[in-house]
């Protein structure tokens, strides 16, 4: 094990902690900004790390993370509308909270929920990351292989409505990367003598076309009115009566942590899930949804608590679990890192100031929530036709950024255009990017594999067959987290309708 | 799997599965030339052939889903009913901006896309307004050049009839 404080001094350098906090705040904004999801928020800075050594640039983007899954309650309390996904649970008791004239009680109890989550997954993921990934030194391409295809189970959770639907896309995600040189036999396929194809569709300016520029479309199409914005009342949140809420965070953050490792659950369902919880918990149950704290605090515990527990699979076993993890894969890639366990062998320095930089960044985001809580109400206001443009020209520069190819931005639109399309018709988004991101990993596992095994049956190694069997469980699961978004859904259609922004 | 949905959602469903289908047909052709098999063991073509007969299938079995599934119009589509030309129009000039980006520029093209779509997306405009919004576009467009420049080392590009 290498000197610790020798290894952790340079993430205290002025330097990264500058671009730490300043990472944190962009998310904060970015994330209470409706329209922008923590993804959107990853994908678009995600180029601006490839002029920067690997720590930097990981935690630039740990930063966003963290700061978007906080800033997305912001909006959620405000405006009654989630800034983010993992938000959705947070307006049911915020907003109601805020209604009352309590939206600093309201925000200061999502921004120390959302500390004690972010910490515990924070101290998790560096407890639990080694013994995982010494674990993982053991496996070969059986094992692997098995865990891809878990990992790949990420897709039905991410298929919204029709599983159908998400397989297609994922597949459609899958072949796209297979455009290029194939790794296994070093051919170029699908290039059609364009010299752009046989270096392949790069991942980034794609995962930016993908979820922003949607975004963007939409916000042209519905030009919503932002309804009044409940006035904070203050300029710091308040954090009275805290300590009452201890038991439901704690409870919250181990609900969050493990969700958060399940692939494809990500902030959303960890929030939705502890809600219920803490609904079914609570002696005055009738009251969560009309402004209860510890609703609120169930929420945002587990939405924070569960950025941790994503980055679990990925550091120890190289696995995304969705969407955000596989862009922060990608940079590590292009870093020329491969996330797993020989990472945490061979760069065990860079692995432990990534967990320090991440405790850090939920650090970051209590200081920075307080202190400028009541300005980001007022960025609510901005106008759409100057956002709207604004985020437009920002995503060019992270398209073009990527390999300072023009063509890259042609990239991003055309895949940004027909994830208009998938969206307009309710086709879901997430599984063609964890598909892009996923499809070579599985198809080198799968070549590998073939090499060892001769019949079938030799699949199932040991560990390889509890995998299979964790597999079955993730998709069950991935059937119920439909049924538990689908419920949610509902009951927010009851209580936000009111304040539902006119078109 | 049948639920309600606008006529116009259903056409552009159904019209998006039919073109998926068929180039992950003419795909298959481009998986069998680079090879399927090579010496008894997968080839290049295999992985992505499969993908793409699953592709194929998948886009054949929501297409006959979306033939069979009731139509009406939505809510949601009658509220933006004639914002669907202004993204139209966004959408389209989108598509140019790689061919113009290299001719053109970074800055001329930011500024004109930021001025263009803030005048198009404003709810009312006057030349005051107009004045402002295009002193706005060009702080964006230029600050945004230098500021990449300077803190990513990101070098956008110039216009090679520009120069800008």
């Amino acid at each position: 094990m290498p000197d610790i404080l020798t290894t952790l001094a340079p993430v205290f350098s002025p330097h990264l902690m500058a671009l730490l906090f300043g990472a944190v705040a962009v998310g904060i904004f970015a994330g209470a900004l409706p329209g922008i999801s923590a993804t959107m928020g990853v994908a678009m800075a995600s180029p601006l790390t490839f002029a920067m050594e690997p720590l930097p640039g990981i935690m630039m983007l740990l930063g966003i993370y963290c700061g978007a899954i906080f800033g997305g309650s912001i909006s959620a309390i405000l405006l009654g509308i989630p800034g983010t996904p993992g938000a959705v649970a947070t307006t049911l008791d915020g907003y109601p909270m805020a209604q009352r004239g309590e939206a600093r009680d309201a925000i200061g109890i999502a921004a120390v929920s959302s500390f004690i989550g972010g910490m515990f997954s924070a101290v998790a993921l560096a407890v639990l990351s080694y013994p995982i990934a010494a674990f993982a030194l053991a496996f070969g391409p059986r094992e692997y292989l098995a865990l891809v295809v878990f990992a790949m189970t990420a897709i039905a959770t991410l298929s919204g409505s029709s599983l159908l639907r998400g397989l297609l896309t994922g597949a459609i995600g899958m072949f796209l990367a297979t455009i290029g040189i194939d790794e296994t036999f070093g051919m170029s396929r699908f290039h059609f003598g364009s010299g752009f194809l046989m270096g392949g569709i790069a991942f980034v300016p794609a995962m930016i076309g993908l979820f922003a520029i949607p975004e963007i479309l939409v916000a042209i199409e519905q030009r919503f009115k932002t309804p009044p914005i409940r006035p904070v009342g203050g300029w710091l949140p308040r954090v009275r009566g805290m300590s009452r809420l201890l038991p439901t965070q704690i409870r919250s953050s181990f609900i969050g942590l493990l969700v958060g490792v399940v692939p494809g659950a990500g902030a959303d369902i960890a929030a939705i899930v502890s809600y219920g919880q803490g609904k079914t918990w609570s002696r005055d149950r009738a009251a969560f949804g009309t402004g209860h704290p510890k609703g609120l605090a169930s929420a945002e515990t587990a939405n924070n608590a569960a950025t941790g527990g994503s980055l679990i699979p990925l550091l120890t076993l190289g696995i995304p679990g969705g969407a955000v993890t596989a862009i922060v894969l990608g940079t590590f890639l292009t870093h020329g890192l491969q996330p797993g366990p020989l990472l945490m062998k061979n760069n065990a320095e860079l692995v432990y100031q990534i967990f320090l930089a991440f405790a850090l960044a939920n650090v970051a985001m209590l200081a920075i929530g307080f202190a400028t809580s009541g300005v980001v109400g007022k960025i609510l206001l901005v106008p759409q036709n100057i956002l709207t443009p604004t985020i437009l020209v920002l995503c060019m520069i992270g398209a073009y950024a990527m390999r300072n190819n023009v063509a890259d931005v042609g990239v991003m639109i055309v895949v940004g255009l027909f994830g208009y399309l998938l969206h307009k018709i309710d086709y879901p988004r997430a599984p063609l990017a964890l598909g892009f991101i996923l499809g070579p990993m599985f198809e080198s596992e799968l070549a590998r594999t073939l090499l060892v095994v001769e019949h079938w049956s030799g699949l199932f190694t040991p560990i390889s067959t509890v995998i299979w069997i964790l597999t079955a469980g993730a998709l069950l699961l991935a059937l119920a987290a439909k049924r538990m978004r689908r419920a949610a859904a509902e009951t927010m259609g009851r209580e936000v309708n009111a304040t539902k922004p006119q078109t | 799997m049948t639920h309600g949905y606008s006529r116009s959602a259903r056409a552009a469903e159904l019209l998006m599965l039919g073109a998926i289908s068929a180039a992950a047909l003419a795909l298959l052709f481009e998986a069998a030339r680079v090879g399927l098999w090579i010496d008894e063991l997968p080839g290049p073509g295999l992985y992505p052939g499969a993908l793409l007969v699953l592709i194929a299938l998948l886009s054949v079995i929501l297409g006959v889903d979306a033939l069979r599934t009731r139509t009406q119009l939505s809510v949601a589509a009658a509220s933006t009913t004639g914002r669907g030309r202004d993204v139209a129009i966004v959408a389209m000039s989108l598509l140019l901006i790689p061919f113009l980006l290299p001719l053109v520029g970074f800055r001329p093209l930011a500024f004109v896309y930021l001025l263009g779509l803030m005048v198009f997306l404003a709810p009312s405009i006057t030349v005051a307004k107009t004045l402002g919004l295009s002193l706005l576009a060009s702080l964006i467009a230029f600050g945004a050049y230098a500021f990449f420049a300077a803190a990513f080392r990101v070098f956008l590009p110039l216009g090679r009839l520009t120069g800008l």
